[in-house]
């Protein structure tokens, strides 16, 4: 009698020691398999789009000389007085908007949408949208009188 | 006499194997740690060398041989393609002698690949291999960042892409 009480104890310490080096791999195996954080994407994705509206809208406009990119922007939310050979400046700002995402970010695989709100311009791949994880880079440019927002938005 | 002797045979047997099981339990806990241990030092020699990645990215935008000024006013995210010229044509030079300046920045740098590529205008876009100096082993990191390209002679400003590559 005692001996079939001790043997039931036994195994039952046996049952606990099982589940618990169960519940130990499974932990480890989580650990080990656990992606590490992604600095780079990161700080890929943030730098990204900051720099590139920060640079874009100073670059010169090879169709429009005396121009940059930035002004026709403001022109097209504006004034809409520049024209640059047959395209006036807010079919130019698409176009060339386009070329520049196009030989950058589409380049690199990035998943993007870009959104200047007062010329109802969205360029974006991917249905790269708010809703999905990402980070957003806004720039302000300013405009007489307000103001013209640019939002660019990298999804992961 | 028999009845005890099989008693005794009996615990040393249920001794033995309680010594087994708790040595392959020991072993299963060792490899797993092995395991762990060996997957979080991977982890951290690629976040390290990710770290450094991005610290390189984000320096050399600021590198006074690089960056631009008008009116020794600094501009963020600009490379003056004159002062590109110049360091490129310098490192490009000094690589095969081995010179004093290509040390100077292989002791910043380390085995790495700069290049800087125009985009934009589409037309008479250049490319510059700033630096290069290739690793040993094929782990390498990249990292493309867009910077603006100012040529102070016209006065314009150029779309570039920045080109980080280092290797391990």
């Amino acid at each position: 009698m005692r001996a079939k009480k001790a043997q039931l104890e036994m195994i039952g310490l046996i049952v606990i020691v099982v589940i618990v080096l169960i519940a130990i791999m499974i932990y480890m195996a989580y650990k080990i398999n656990s992606a590490p954080q992604n600095t780079k994407r990161m700080y890929m994705n943030t730098a990204s789009a900051t720099k590139f509206l920060i640079t874009m809208s100073k670059i010169s406009v090879s169709e429009c000389p005396s121009h940059t990119l930035g002004g026709l922007i403001i022109d097209c939310a504006g004034m809409k007085e520049v024209v640059c050979g047959v395209a006036d400046s807010c079919e130019m700002t698409r176009s060339v908007l386009q070329g520049l995402l196009n030989s950058t970010l589409e380049k690199y695989g990035m998943s993007y949408n870009l959104t200047i709100k007062d010329i109802g311009i969205t360029i974006g791949n991917d249905g790269c949208n708010s809703k999905k994880p990402g980070i957003s880079a806004p720039q302000i440019l300013p405009l007489n009188p307000g103001i013209v927002e640019l939002t660019l938005r990298i999804c992961d | 006499m028999s009845s005890r002797n099989r008693k005794s045979q009996m615990q040393i047997s249920e001794t033995i194997f309680a010594v087994i099981i708790i040595i392959v339990i020991i072993v299963i806990g060792l490899v797993f740690y092995s395991k762990a241990k060996e997957g979080s030092l991977k982890e951290g020699m690629q976040k390290d060398r990710m770290d450094r990645l991005v610290e390189m990215a984000h320096a050399l935008t600021s590198w006074p041989e690089l960056e631009c000024s008008i009116m020794e006013t600094r501009e963020f995210d600009c490379v003056d393609v004159i002062k590109l010229d110049v360091l490129t044509e310098s490192l490009g030079g000094a690589a095969s002698s081995a010179g004093y300046s290509f040390n100077y920045y292989y002791d910043l740098i380390g085995r790495a690949r700069i290049t800087i590529s125009q985009v934009y205008p589409f037309s008479g876009a250049k490319s510059w291999v700033v630096y290069e100096r290739k690793g040993t082993s094929r782990t390498e990191e990249t990292i493309t960042l867009p910077v603006s390209l100012y040529d102070p002679i016209q006065k314009r400003y150029a779309l570039g892409v920045l080109e980080l590559k280092m290797y391990e």
